[in-house]
């Protein structure tokens, strides 16, 4: 907190100003101009016009960029907007002056004006340019390659150092791990005589295939240097405040293939280069079961190997490998990262793999070999750069008695769970289903269901009338006495047309008694013909009914029990009787029928 | 009287043979490939024997040993679910797994059976047609729960293709402790059991034992118990599995949907509806549509 406490404020009260120039101002037809726009503002507070046109004048957006400067008590907002500008023919051209929003605020910009003459001095002559150069321009990808950004010195042989030097463009990345500034005198790209020149160097790594376009940009800082800087040459340096314009260099056009999928070998973890690999280290070739020993790889090659992917150890049962601690080139473990390989500097590296080894057991004499392999740029092939076994000899882990007895005590116990297998072939069809769907889903299984019910239900309904049965047994009386009535009837008839008046009379007179018992109740054998009448209704014809009834008991009578009748012939006649006894008959039926 | 006799009927429809009449003679409704797989020497000499089998016998024994000629002949039919089973099994054995896949799956077509399915996974797998094996395991397992091989051979697939099983609830874990109908035969035998030994005694003026009391307490506690298993039976019907690999799961039920992700075969799922061709599918990757025909489901 008190560090951020004492850092000096952002100046964001003073007004806004604009300030456009052009450099050069006066080219020749064809050549290119800046036009450089700042403001004392922050980049993203400015609404910059994506299109600005002037009469004559082709322009096109280029470098932008914001840094802070330092001012008394505060530091200063610094924001430019760099165009390219040509003109085709000789002239005095304007770019008008235009309003920009800046904080939500209108700011003018003033207007510039460019003037082409055939007798100008050359462009590159009177300005400030940025030089790209890139060691390769055929590269594949994930091959790091070095990236140069030259400012050459001033008309007055002074050097001026950059600031905020960046690539831009898509497709690859910019190592910060591997800047280096230099000041040296080297020639300008394009074959001119050797000049002292700022030298801003980095390492450049394209991530995709095709062509890449990037162009440099930073800010001239005049005598102020940031970071580390060799001073290879004698040179005059900047005097004077630094102007902090934002410098840029043409478009470069990298190249860039895909790595060939033939011939890849195992372990490669994207190692694109020259690498050499020193004979493995093992921290100790004795060791105990259990007991960790460190192997170490150096690997040197003559790329950055910042980025250098160990390669994954295979699994071994006689060994547990931890994951590996890589190590690149660092100051306090001084691993050569660059050298002056004579006129032409090239990235140099060194990487240090450490693998943790285990030991499991004592059946190993040797460590596992580690499959790793490189790609050749040159030769477009992969080559081998396992890690070779290492002898090694491994003696038994003392164990302590309670271990030993754990050990054993572990060792009954099922080491793994059963592994699965394949089934044999069934040798018949096993147990069957009528159908996959399940029977609660098939339409009969509701009618299956419910036929338990209905049967309880019906068994329901029996007990009940059972029981009203057993409440009113005249019910059931009535109900048999209808029986017995309807079979004598049947007899009497059938009696009737085969002339057996003995028969005839009997069944008359039990079907009566039996339709008459219910009333009383008495027994059907113990009732006579006075019980009868009452019964019977006293409409019109009444008299005939009664005279019926009265007749056949009288003659039955005489029939069972007088010696003079024994014949039967008082019976022959009740034959002539049956329709009134039809008629008795029915009355008594109904009656028995209307009752409750 | 008159004499009983055989007659084999040809062309009747009826799917069992064991359908048949006793009327003034015998008839036998069965289909017409029985008997022309029957050689006419060896119809003849069933004919007789049956024929004086029945002047003989009890009618209640007759009928059982006919069942069982029946059945016998019905096995021995060119295409009926046994012969066509034997016909997968030597076709499997021979290598040839198409001929065997076809076999068995029409076997089981016919008749539903744990030990069709197990071969029919098998060769299915030999065929590299990981989800019609996988489905046809699982239909295995679903019709008998206690088949080991198919359970084993489910493992073994599953974690040779790097296939997730199906996520059941706990109900649905339940259900598959027993075979498919059983669950549902257990509810009912002990809901009607509990009702029966409350209500019988009095119905038939007996005096209520403890026995019934305790019968109907462990009716109604089956009942209830096995009401969850019903409950997971049913949902299990939902499952089903991709059939082809890299099956595309859309979002929408169009020919042109996009593309949510790309299932693999056997991959499990439950449908949740179903839109003309397509069907709503959830799966652990995804809640999309898929064609009907590129999923299968447990129950069709």
């Amino acid at each position: 907190m008190s560090l951020m406490l004492a850092q000096p404020r952002i100046n964001l009260d003073a007004p806004v100003i604009a300030v456009a120039t052009l450099d050069p101002s006066i080219v020749r037809p064809g050549e290119e101009s800046i036009y450089r726009v700042t403001f004392n503002a922050l980049l993203d507070s400015i609404a910059w016009p994506t299109n600005i046109v002037a009469p004559g004048l082709v322009i096109r957006p280029t470098a932008s960029g914001q840094m802070l400067t330092m001012a008394p008590n505060s530091m200063e907002p610094r924001t430019t907007f760099n165009h390219r500008l040509r003109a085709e023919k000789p002239g005095t051209f304007v770019i008008p002056e235009f309003t920009v929003q800046v904080y939500g605020k209108p700011v003018k910009v003033p207007s510039a004006t460019l003037e082409v003459s055939q007798d100008a001095r050359a462009a590159s002559a009177s300005s400030q340019w940025l030089y790209l150069d890139l060691q390769k321009t055929n590269v594949w990808v994930g091959q790091s390659i070095q990236a140069r950004v030259l400012l050459p010195a001033g008309p007055g042989g002074a050097v001026q150092g950059l600031s905020q030097v960046q690539l831009i463009g898509q497709g690859f990345i910019a190592d910060p791990s591997a800047v280096r500034q230099s000041v040296q005198v080297v020639p300008r790209p394009g074959g001119r005589q050797p000049t002292p020149s700022f030298i801003y160097e980095t390492a450049l790594t394209p991530i995709r295939a095709g062509q890449i376009k990037l162009y440099a940009q930073g800010f001239a800082a005049g005598n102020r240097f940031g970071g580390g800087m060799v001073f290879a040459s004698p040179s005059g340096l900047a005097g004077g405040g630094p102007q902090f314009n934002l410098l840029e260099s043409d478009a470069a056009v990298l190249t860039v293939r895909s790595l060939p999928l033939q011939g890849e070998l195992p372990g490669f973890t994207g190692a694109i280069g020259f690498f050499n690999m020193a004979p493995p280290t093992l921290s100790s070739d004795r060791m105990k079961v259990g007991e960790p020993i460190k192997l170490s790889v150096l690997l040197r090659g003559h790329d950055s190997l910042a980025r250098l992917v160990a390669p994954v150890p295979p699994l071994s049962r006689n060994w547990q490998i931890l994951p590996v601690t890589s190590r690149a080139s660092t100051p306090a473990n001084p691993i050569p990262a660059f050298i002056n390989n004579g006129t032409e500097p090239v990235l140099l590296g060194a990487a240090k793999f450490e693998y943790t080894l285990i030991p499991l057991n004592d059946e190993t004499e040797a460590t596992p070999v580690i499959p790793f392999c490189a790609f050749n740029p040159e030769t477009g092939s992969y080559y081998d750069l396992s890690i070779p076994a290492m002898p090694v000899r491994v003696a038994p882990s003392p164990v302590l008695a309670d271990s030993a007895a754990l050990l054993q005590a572990g060792d009954s116990k099922p080491k793994s769970p059963k592994e699965p297998v394949l089934g044999s072939l069934a040798v018949a069809p096993g147990s069957t289903a009528a159908s996959l769907m399940p029977v609660q889903q098939r339409a009969w299984f509701p009618a299956v269901q419910l036929a338990p019910g209905l049967i309880f239900l019906a068994a329901w309904y029996w007990d009940r009338r059972r029981r009203f049965l057993e409440q009113h047994p005249e019910v059931m009386r009535r109900r048999r006495a209808l029986r017995m009535l309807r079979r004598e009837r049947t007899g009497l008839r059938k009696a009737a047309r085969e002339n057996n008046a003995a028969e005839f009379a009997g069944a008359a007179l039990r079907a009566m008694r039996a339709a008459v018992a219910p009333h009383y109740p008495a027994e059907p054998r113990a009732l006579v013909g006075a019980d009868i009448l009452p019964l019977l209704s006293p409409a019109p014809g009444a008299g005939n009914t009664g005279e019926v009834v009265r007749t056949l008991f009288a003659a039955c009578d005489a029939s069972q029990f007088s010696e003079l009748n024994s014949g039967g012939g008082s019976l022959e006649n009740l034959l002539r009787l049956q329709p009134g006894i039809e008629k008795v008959l029915a009355e008594l039926e109904a009656k028995l029928e209307a009752q409750p | 009287m008159t004499r009983p006799t055989l007659s084999l009927t040809k062309g009747l429809k009826a799917k069992s043979p064991l359908a048949l009449t006793f009327r003034k003679g015998l008839r036998l409704p069965c289909r017409a490939s029985i008997l022309n797989s029957l050689h006419p020497c060896r119809a003849r000499f069933l004919a007789f024997r049956i024929s004086d089998f029945f002047r003989t016998s009890a009618f209640g024994f007759r009928i059982l040993s006919i069942s069982i000629v029946l059945a016998t002949l019905d096995t021995l039919a060119a295409d009926s679910p046994g012969a066509l089973f034997r016909q997968g099994v030597e076709a499997y054995r021979s290598g040839e797994y198409t001929v065997a896949a076809k076999a068995f799956r029409q076997s089981a077509f016919d008749l539903p059976a744990s030990g069709t399915y197990q071969n029919l996974g098998l060769a299915e797998w030999h065929r590299g047609r990981v989800g019609p094996a996988i489905l046809a395991w699982e239909q295995g397992l679903w019709v008998d729960t206690f088949n080991t091989a198919a359970r084993s051979s489910l493992q073994y697939a599953r974690k040779t293709a790097q296939l997730e099983s199906p996520t059941l609830t706990w109900y649905e874990v339940v259900s598959t402790w027993l075979p498919l109908n059983w669950w549902t035969w257990i509810a009912g035998g002990s809901f009607w059991i509990a009702v029966g030994v409350a209500t019988l005694p009095a119905l038939f003026r007996r005096r209520k034992a403890g026995w019934h009391q305790a019968v109907a307490a462990l009716g109604l506690m089956l009942f209830l118990l096995s009401l969850p298993a019903l409950f997971g039976v049913h949902t299990r019907c939902k499952i089903g599995f991709v059939l082809q690999r890299e099956t595309p799961l859309q979002l929408t039920p169009t020919r042109e949907g996009q593309v949510i992700t790309l299932l693999s075969s056997g991959e499990p799922a439950r449908v949740e509806r179903a839109r003309g061709e397509y069907l709503l599918i959830k799966t652990s990757r995804g809640h999309g549509w898929i064609p009907k025909e590129l999923f299968a489901r447990l129950s069709p």
